[in-house]
């Protein structure tokens, strides 16, 4: 995957999510020797799901970066943090008065009676009139997908011309801008991938309108000089079907003018329905994408988390929905998207999926299930899910990181200890980052000592009680049985738990053996492209816990 | 069995005995772990306990029998002191040895 320059696009609060375990999946090291462009696209600038993964990536970036040194850091291979990540965002401008509907930002309110009688037939056409047309766009699209795609489009198009116009643009503007120069210049070498679903209302508005929108937009802001060859650039996308629910809004929400559209989870299964139909009959959108991976849930969907409030939560800052599985099954299929040695010239959509075995109400997830088999892909993901989630047991539970101690710090405490002495320049600031970033890959205790579970106990907790690839032991919740995981044996499978070494009778045996192993065989080396004390550091851990997770790699 | 013998094999032991003890010692978590502290508090208790022992065994249990002849007696107790402090002097001498070579595991706690 050396050549291929890799663009993502995440749209909607399902699209945020499906980021967020797309930076784990970067976090863990599945994306070596890549720099990846990441664009966010919102409708709900304030939206939580979109603020979460903000802040991952301003994290993981914190974590890749050197002080002193470029930021984020440089790609490297076969470590944790391995891909350098480069973030833009934009999000539609719906909230100032002018442009918090349908009916503001059309105008239909403006010039003489004729016309205006002409604007209100026509958008009442294809818009029904006193939902519709009324309903806040802040919160989003709403599961209005015909609304969606239309006024997606307007605003990217609307920001290539007032870029154009060099008229007063703010950072959305000229992200959007640094963004499709990017995808401009990298050409047929250019592999995009867009993560939405198809059955709720932003994402399944902008799936379909996204390739050609960018290519109208670099179009108008180049003067119509430069156009984006839609033939040469390879769009990969998911075709995520429904898998949550959440409450029946009450028609008392819904008598307020501003909130006349709420999303009903129960049609979710229709607007999936009618999204693959769409999908599968659209011309424009089976020329442009080259792969399309259907991804679902055909278990009972589960509740988005719980809501404190009485009403639907439309969107906003309060919506923080947990992770699903589903969620990094489709950051695997970008995963699946960029490491294609295929070429991707097909003329038309290829559809792909993958079953995974059922059994008593359950599924239950082996590595290959996410990623393949192919080039031992699945015990490469295996490996490095594995070793991860060992750092953050190391850095929370052993060191008790979770409840304020400082966990990377006792690590590099223990090597100097050791007489490994070359990663003391790294400062308590950047050990409490990778802290940080643990707590939110695994867990958390807040500040009145509840636990928080953090992306993979909330994946595990999805595909409960299936089976996936770790054993139950490694997603305690308790604070005394975490204090006292092992944790070099968190898979399923035995074969791939630590070895205890001469004195392995006794409790922590793995743990001991296993810096035996990282202080005398674990160092970085030239391939690994390590260069600053913190990569080096880093690919130094990777590597002790390779070797102790014994897969024949 | 000559005192500088002797001793030489029980500070053998008690090296052995230092480094079974450390690697007992579990690896602690937090950033402030007192594991090495303690592998170095129980090798130096062995290295005096190796003295002591070596005296002590030397004198009560290994000494030859004065009724029988006197003069290696005599011989082997005025030895014995100085096998005392070979013997502590090599365990140190050992410890600080297997603690360079095993720099970066629990030995290399002991220097």
């Amino acid at each position: 995957m050396s050549q291929n320059k890799l663009f993502v696009i995440a749209i909607g609060g399902t699209g945020m999510r499906c980021l967020e375990s797309f930076v784990h999946l970067c976090a863990i090291g599945m994306f070596d020797n890549q720099e990846i462009e990441i664009f966010t696209l919102d409708t709900d600038s304030k939206n939580g799901n979109m603020g979460r993964v903000w802040n991952l990536i301003d994290l993981y970036n914190r974590v890749k970066t050197e002080p002193g040194n470029k930021k984020g850091g440089n790609p490297n291979a076969d470590t944790f943090f391995s891909a350098k990540l480069n973030l833009y965002k934009f999000f539609t401008d719906y909230e100032s008065e002018s442009r918090i509907t349908y009916r503001n930002i059309s105008k239909l309110s403006d010039g003489n009676d004729d016309i205006k009688r002409q604007n209100q037939l026509l958008s009442d056409l294809f818009l029904e009139k006193e939902s519709v047309q009324e309903f806040h766009l802040d919160h989003g699209y709403r599961a209005q997908t015909h609304l969606g795609s239309h006024l997606m489009y307007h605003s990217i198009v609307e920001a290539a011309r007032r870029l154009l116009n060099n008229e007063a643009v703010g950072e959305s503007e000229k992200n959007l801008e640094e963004f499709l120069a990017k995808l401009q210049k990298s050409g047929e070498s250019a592999r995009v991938f867009v993560f939405g679903s198809v059955f709720g209302g932003t994402g399944a508005s902008s799936i379909p309108i996204i390739p050609v929108a960018f290519q109208d937009a670099i179009w108008i802001r180049s003067g119509e000089k430069e156009k984006l060859d839609l033939s040469e650039v390879k769009f990969g996308s998911t075709l995520l079907t429904e898998y949550f629910g959440f409450k029946k809004p009450d028609l008392l929400q819904m008598s307020v003018k501003k909130d006349s559209v709420i999303a009903d989870s129960s049609f979710f299964p229709i607007n999936s329905q009618a999204a693959l139909q769409f999908y599968q009959g659209d011309p424009t959108v089976q020329s442009v994408y080259k792969r399309m991976y259907h991804v679902g849930w055909p278990l009972e969907s589960k509740p988005l988390g719980e809501s404190k409030l009485n009403q639907v939560d439309t969107g906003g800052s309060s919506q923080k929905n947990s992770c699903h599985i589903v969620e990094l099954l489709c950051a695997c299929a970008a995963f699946d998207f960029f490491t294609s040695k295929d070429s991707l010239s097909n003329e038309k959509a290829e559809y792909l999926f993958r079953s995974i075995e059922y059994d008593n109400g359950s599924f239950n997830f082996t590595g290959n299930d996410f990623v393949g088999d192919e080039n031992k892909a699945g015990d490469i993901f295996m490996n490095k899910l594995g070793a991860f989630l060992s750092l953050a047991h190391i850095s929370l539970s052993r060191n008790k990181a979770a409840w304020g101690d400082k966990g990377i710090k006792g690590f590099l405490v223990q090597l100097s200890q050791n007489k490994i002495q070359k990663y003391n320049a790294i400062s308590d600031d950047e050990t409490v980052e990778i802290d940080n970033y643990l707590k939110m890959f695994a867990y958390d205790f807040d500040g009145n000592k509840n636990f928080v579970p953090g992306w993979i106990y909330q994946i595990r907790k999805s595909a409960a009680p299936g089976k996936f690839v770790f054993s139950n032991d490694a997603f305690k919740e308790n604070r005394a049985e975490l204090e006292k995981i092992d944790v070099g044996a968190l898979f399923l499978d035995q074969m791939h738990h630590w070895d205890k070494g001469t004195v392995g009778f006794r409790s922590g045996a793995r743990y001991d053996k296993f810096v035996s192993i990282l202080t005398n065989h674990g160092f970085p080396k030239e391939a690994q492209k390590v260069n600053t004390t913190k990569e080096q550091f880093l690919a130094h851990i990777y590597n002790g816990i390779t070797i102790s997770q014994n897969f024949n790699l | 069995m000559e005192p500088y013998t002797y001793a030489l094999i029980f500070t053998g032991a008690m090296i052995l005995i230092a480094a079974i003890i450390s690697s007992l010692i579990k690896f602690e978590g937090g950033a402030n772990p007192k594991d090495p502290g303690r592998r170095k508090i129980w090798f130096w208790i062995i290295a005096f306990m190796n003295g002591v022992l070596i005296y002590l065994a030397g004198t009560f249990l290994l000494a030859p029998n004065p009724e029988d002849d006197q003069m290696i007696f005599d011989d082997f107790m005025k030895a014995l002191p100085i096998a005392t402090a070979v013997g502590f002097l090599v365990f140190i001498l050992i410890g600080f040895i297997l603690s360079k070579i095993f720099k970066h595991g629990k030995l290399g706690h002991w220097f």
